[in-house]
């Protein structure tokens, strides 16, 4: 889900998960939670205890998510560890209490209709399979990992529900002695999501510091873009596993027009390459209050009428169209074409003056939000004056 | 230039790797390929081993069914095909498999293997025998040869004869699927040197795959480069040697000894850093770029298609964008 607007010189990037996927999530806990419970409630099997607790147990990551998610709730993230950790103690006190129960009672078997049991455990085996199937499915590409998340705990759901499935068949062809003790075993094997939801309630209290580190690999990342001038406002609300960026990037006027293909180019690689976040808002905002650098390529005071890897780099005040100073740049260890232009990127160049501007320099340049600029000037001083006017015409 | 005789476009073959019950996960093996090969040429396949030049040769030829996609033969698409009109493209389209030593079926002799194409599509081959001890003349095997098994044939020699059971059909279309890598060098041109006559001589057209780019350029007039299961470039292949655009290409082609010390230390070799990415899970975006040297934010965002930069040059990178 994306939408992009301008305000002024402004333009917000809203990339989210969208809505209906915690939906469908929320629906298919809730169903198999009902489901499992009623099934007890009718067949009174040890064996469907455990599905209710895992079933329980499938809450916890689609409130993860969605706690992250909406904007109001990750602002305040108490309510979620204290559901969180309700959801956890409520399935180890079940889980803990019929093993108690079946040891108490010296494993008297207490089934009734086992076959139904088994449809309903085999139905609820098929229902966590297609949740665990539909949930991905229905989570946008970019949110794969994300997506595996929400899925990940409706595969508890199918083997649990395998396992559980033994002792109610081998009751229905009349050994219903053998039930509890399977039922015992299914109890134990329902314990092995929990050890994984304890971490996540440790990892909130890690939350501060795991945000900070996705802060600042979010950071560098986008200023590793020349075109990015600063990022003044950058927070990222960690919960669990999952996360939510919110930043705002401030770049030069000369790129105005190139906003949304910025957006685009700062969106899908920072969602890809942090692979746990449910959405990001960034806010690109364009300023004439900053510095530029201009590269010219030149031998001593004369333009090179191709790259080459002498250069001179202009700094320019964008608000007064000002030289602030020169550096001269030697690269001449570099031969090769693309090799200069790197090496010019990774010195934050804003624009390349050129004589002769072929196609693959332009969009190299371009891919890099850095303007060509092709001048007609000889000597150093002449361009420095010629690139004053077109930046001038080029802001106006 | 003559009229295309295959065209393929946006084919997809994509092979299920079972992730958990019934969820799957797929190998990308050929992931939105487009090329054109035209009538009497030989069209050269590169690319590192495992890019999916094979399974495109598999493919073209229907010997695995595409996930997605078209192939056209003389403009007709070979996928919407009747069960007639497929056995008559079978019999026209033949390929010669990388390893001769497993090709052949070692319980039939020679006669039988090469005359077992035309028995089975009832072509009139006139007298079987001299027919194919013409086919075994003309691959440089002799009339001797007809009753003997192939284990009794050096690995050269059992490429010549799956050679002659491909011309028994007298193909239009062949695809060479690296005929040569099993065999040693000595015999490797011989090999080059029969295939381009017979390409003369019955003016086929043919798919040449290797991963040795000097093998390809002696094979072929265009050769297409492949990357983790896409085409990334395609030029006349003298171009393509002068000046290479697309960087996996340029890295490739660099890395072609060179035996003169004094070129090779002049040289500047282009190194990639890393591994190909897996095909299972493919980087979004450009496929090369967490490879690329010259990657740019766009790169990781958008996959470049094959773009037409100039005659017969095919270039799929945003560079050339």
């Amino acid at each position: 889900m994306l939408a992009i607007w301008v305000r002024g010189m402004e333009r917000r990037i809203f990339d989210i998960l969208p809505k209906k996927t915690f939906g469908i999530a929320l629906i298919f806990s809730s169903v198999l939670f009902i489901f499992s419970t009623l099934l007890y409630l009718f067949t009174r099997t040890p064996n469907v205890v455990a599905i209710i607790v895992v079933s329980l147990i499938t809450y916890t990551n689609t409130l993860t998510a969605l706690f992250v998610w909406s904007e109001k709730l990750r602002r305040n993230s108490l309510p979620y560890i204290v559901l969180l950790i309700i959801l956890v103690a409520v399935s180890v006190g079940m889980l803990v209490f019929e093993i108690y129960y079946l040891l108490a009672r010296k494993f008297v078997a207490e089934i009734v209709e086992p076959g139904y049991a088994t449809l309903g455990l085999l139905i609820l085996l098929i229902l966590g399979y297609f949740a665990n199937q539909i949930v991905e499915k229905i989570t946008p590409e970019l949110y794969w990992r994300v997506g595996r998340f929400l899925g990940e705990d409706y595969i508890n759901v199918v083997y649990v529900s395998a396992f559980a499935m033994i002792g109610p068949a081998i009751a229905f062809f009349g050994v219903t002695s053998l039930d509890p003790y399977m039922g015992f075993l299914t109890l134990l094997i329902a314990f092995m999501p929990i050890p994984g939801k304890i971490r996540n309630i440790r990892m909130y209290l890690r939350r501060e510091e795991i945000a900070k580190t996705m802060e600042e690999t979010i950071r560098k990342w986008l200023l590793s873009i020349p075109a990015i001038k600063d990022v003044p406002e950058i927070k990222v609300y960690s919960l669990g596993p999952l996360a939510f960026a919110e930043f705002r990037v401030m770049v030069s006027e000369l790129i105005r027009d190139r906003l949304e293909v910025l957006g685009d180019s700062i969106r899908v690689p920072i969602v890809d390459m942090i692979g746990n976040l449910v959405g990001i808002h960034a806010y690109l905002s364009t300023t004439r209050d900053t510095q530029v650098l201009v590269g010219i390529p030149a031998e001593d005071s004369k333009v090179s009428s191709r790259l080459a890897g002498k250069c001179v780099v202009v700094r320019v005040d964008l608000s007064k169209l000002e030289v602030i100073g020169t550096e001269r740049v030697e690269l001449s260890d570099l031969k090769e074409e693309d090799e200069i232009l790197r090496s010019l990127i990774s010195k934050r160049l804003d624009v390349l003056c050129l004589r002769e501007v072929d196609k693959k320099i332009k969009n190299y340049l371009d891919g890099w939000f850095i303007i060509p600029m092709q001048i007609e000037s000889d000597t150093v001083d002449a361009a420095q004056k010629e690139l004053i006017e077109n930046l001038r015409k080029l802001i106006e | 230039m003559s009229k295309p005789l295959i065209s393929v476009r946006n084919l997809k073959k994509y092979f299920p790797v079972r992730r958990f019950l019934f969820a799957k996960d797929y190998v990308k093996a050929v992931d939105g390929v487009s090329f054109d090969i035209y009538e009497g040429e030989m069209f050269g396949v590169v690319g590192e081993s495992g890019c999916g030049k094979t399974t495109l040769g598999r493919t073209i030829l229907l010997l695995i069914p595409p996930t997605a996609g078209e192939i056209y033969y003389r403009g007709e698409n070979i996928l919407e095909y009747d069960k007639e009109k497929l056995k008559e493209f079978r019999r026209r389209a033949q390929i010669v498999f990388q390893d001769p030593y497993s090709s052949l079926d070692p319980r039939q002799t020679i006669f039988d293997i090469i005359i077992e194409g035309p028995r089975y599509h009832g072509i009139d081959v006139g007298d079987p025998e001299e027919f194919v001890v013409s086919l075994l003349r003309k691959v440089g095997l002799e009339e001797y040869h007809l009753y003997r098994y192939p284990h009794e044939f050096s690995g050269g020699q059992k490429q010549r004869i799956a050679i002659a059971r491909a011309l028994a059909m007298n193909p239009e279309f062949i695809v060479f699927d690296e005929p040569t890598s099993a065999l040693d060098v000595s015999v490797q041109a011989s090999i080059l040197n029969m295939i381009k006559q017979l390409q003369k001589e019955f003016n086929l057209t043919g798919m040449f795959i290797s991963h040795d780019l000097a093998v390809v350029k002696f094979m072929s007039r265009r050769i297409g480069v492949m990357y983790v299961g896409r085409i990334v470039e395609i030029g006349d292949s003298d171009e393509l040697f002068k000046e290479q655009l697309h960087p996996y290409t340029r890295a490739l082609f660099s890395a072609i000894p060179i035996p003169n010390p004094r070129v090779t230390r002049s040289k500047k070799k282009m190194i990639v850093k890393g591994e190909p990415p897996s095909p299972i899970h493919l980087p979004r975006g450009c496929r090369f770029y967490p490879r690329c040297p010259y990657a740019m934010p766009i790169c990781r965002t958008r996959e470049p298609d094959l773009m037409e930069i100039d005659k017969n040059r095919h270039v799929a990178c945003w560079l050339y964008g």
